[in-house]
């Protein structure tokens, strides 16, 4: 009886996560004490930016890309909207230069590691898809520019920064869908890890 | 794991002392409190630019010989478009990777096939009604040879590319040479703002690709001398700059900054070279853990005393 | 309220240049990066709240 149960996938799937991911883990009520540094706070600031960030582009999602040219509420979201972006990698380049400088890869974080730099990088694409999505200037100068790298590459093919349907789509769908699975990914990945200990030294 | 082989660049004997209490979820709440103040105090303090958008009806009231000149250019296949290559056509074979002679673009092909004459003149100068001149000139165009178009564009640009007072002058023509009756007819219908929307992909009502409309507006002179002004050229470090005063994609400084050396600053091949240089690059940022040396660096510049300086002096 | 929503600092005029040699950064950008760069520092160098009451304890 109880084998049946044991092998549904549903109870193989439950364990696992439990046994990856133990709650204490998961929501944690204390650290290493070694965890002591302002250097900490910049993951979470930069979580919490990208809340931010998508919080405000819910809100010009609701009215459609022209609002923002047309209203001086729709305007002010859109500068929440900026602003949230600069703060968000403000803080993400703060904590990666952290991490870098505690080689927070050790002890089989390295997947952490590659996770979080790959969320930048997503991060730049899904800020310049919003650059030329603007339907100003900037996004008329910036497209016309982008499309000489991008052509060169042999990627402007199927990736045409001068169509903005298609740079919205990509903006507003696939490339905060991809950062938010990879923040996800990357989080949990630190929450099971936990965070990396100093380098071992002759403690005076 | 033996002595031996532990490597303190990747290696770390897991935590087994001291803990301290700690709050997540209050730390996050206090975190995104912070934010969304700091976010929304810069809002209001700075805004956001929105230069407005500018038009093919804009551009040929104000600069209209640049206009006329870049309409000849397409019409005569000597713009920039019209020499691109891939993805718009085979008119070259476009740039290649570094000293690899692989032309990236062309072996992937052209998938949004443009030809100039075509898309910037003479489809949109088709759909004008009621204009038996224009009906005529564009016969007599297409119908044309080779060799007699490029008479008449010669015969064209010696007469009427002459520009005084920053007007063209009209030169008397032959009696058949239909590029007056075309440049003429595209110029008014810029100037009314109907080749704006005739040039929007779809051809219908609806359209959210602006391709053509981009491209021919880019070919100009004029377009670049707007982002002159606002400091957005490739050679002022424009990729990471924004229109007015604003703070731009600064995260783009490292891209931007190999078109500004040398060989990249006078090379054909610049852009791929950027891009393949940056693509190693941000391979080599996701790979640190694995790359010997690099990932030695935090361990080598000592950083991290400061960080952990309240372990190391047994505080904590 | 469109009053109170427009921004009290203009930043819609013609921008400034740092130029040194063929190195180039409007004024905007500049700040953001030095304010990173200080921001980094800080964090390093700036105690944290928890550990005096940690060595008082």
């Amino acid at each position: 009886m109880s084998t049946t149960i044991d092998r549904q996938w549903t109870t193989r799937l439950r364990r696992r996560l439990v046994e990856q991911l133990p709650p204490d883990k998961a929501l944690p009520d204390t650290q290493p004490s070694y965890v002591s540094s302002w250097i900490y706070v910049f993951g979470i600031v930069t979580l919490s930016a990208l809340v931010m960030v998508i919080l405000t582009g819910f809100v010009l999602a609701i009215r459609g890309p022209q609002w923002w040219h047309q209203s001086a509420i729709g305007h002010y979201v859109n500068s929440l909207h900026l602003w949230s972006v600069e703060i968000f990698f403000f803080a993400m380049v703060i904590h990666l230069w952290g991490k870098f400088f505690m080689a927070a890869w050790r002890g089989h974080r390295s997947l952490t590691w590659v996770t979080g730099a790959v969320t930048f990088a997503t991060s730049i694409a899904t800020a310049f898809t919003g650059y030329v999505s603007q339907t100003n200037f900037d996004s008329q100068w910036i497209s016309t520019q982008a499309k000489d790298g991008i052509n060169a590459t042999g990627a402007g093919a199927f990736f045409n920064v001068l169509n903005t349907g298609q740079m919205l789509m990509w903006h507003i769908v696939l490339l905060p869908l991809a950062a938010v699975v990879l923040t996800a990914v990357h989080v949990v990945m630190v929450r099971r890890k936990g965070v990396v200990p100093p380098f071992e030294e002759v403690t005076k | 794991m033996s002595r031996k082989s532990f490597n303190p660049d990747c290696d770390v004997r897991e935590w087994t002392g001291a803990q301290r209490p700690y709050d997540i979820l209050k730390e996050g709440a206090i975190a995104l409190l912070v934010v969304a103040l700091l976010t929304a105090g810069l809002a209001l303090v700075f805004g956001s630019p929105d230069e407005k958008q500018v038009t093919i009806q804009q551009w040929s009231s104000a600069d209209p010989v640049d206009f006329a000149a870049t309409a000849y250019s397409e019409l005569a296949g000597t713009s920039g478009i019209a020499g691109y290559g891939a993805p718009y056509n085979n008119a070259s074979d476009g740039q290649f990777l570094g000293v690899t002679h692989l032309y990236l673009a062309k072996m992937v092909g052209v998938h949004i096939p443009i030809d100039p004459a075509r898309t910037f003149v003479l489809q949109p100068l088709g759909t004008l009604p009621d204009a038996p001149t224009l009906r005529f000139a564009l016969s007599t165009w297409k119908n044309a040879s080779e060799t007699q178009r490029g008479a008449w564009l010669d015969e064209y640009a010696k007469a009427s590319l002459s520009f005084s007072h920053g007007h063209l002058t009209a030169a008397p023509l032959s009696l058949s040479n239909p590029v007056n009756e075309l440049i003429a007819s595209e110029t008014a219908m810029a100037r009314s703002g109907a080749l704006d929307s005739t040039m929007g992909t779809g051809g219908g009502l609806y359209t959210t690709d602006y391709t053509n409309v981009l491209l021919f507006i880019a070919d100009g002179g004029w377009f670049a001398t707007l982002a002159d002004h606002q400091h957005l050229l490739g050679d002022q470090w424009g990729m990471m700059n924004e229109t007015g005063s604003y703070p731009g994609q600064a995260w783009l400084w490292l891209y931007t900054f190999w078109y500004q050396i040398h060989p990249f600053s006078t090379s054909g091949n610049a852009d791929v070279d950027a891009w393949g240089i940056m693509m190693l690059l941000t391979a080599g940022l996701i790979l640190v853990p694995y790359i010997p040396g690099l990932r030695s660096i935090p361990r080598r510049t000592k950083l991290y005393r400061v960080i952990w300086r309240d372990h190391y002096a047994g505080r904590v | 309220m469109s009053d109170i929503l427009g921004a009290l600092v203009n930043l819609d005029h013609p921008g400034h240049y740092i130029s040194w040699g063929w190195f180039q950064m409007s004024y905007g950008n500049f700040a953001v990066v030095v304010a990173m760069v200080a921001t980094f520092l800080v964090a390093l160098v700036a105690p944290f709240p928890g550990r005096q009451k940690e060595k008082r304890s």
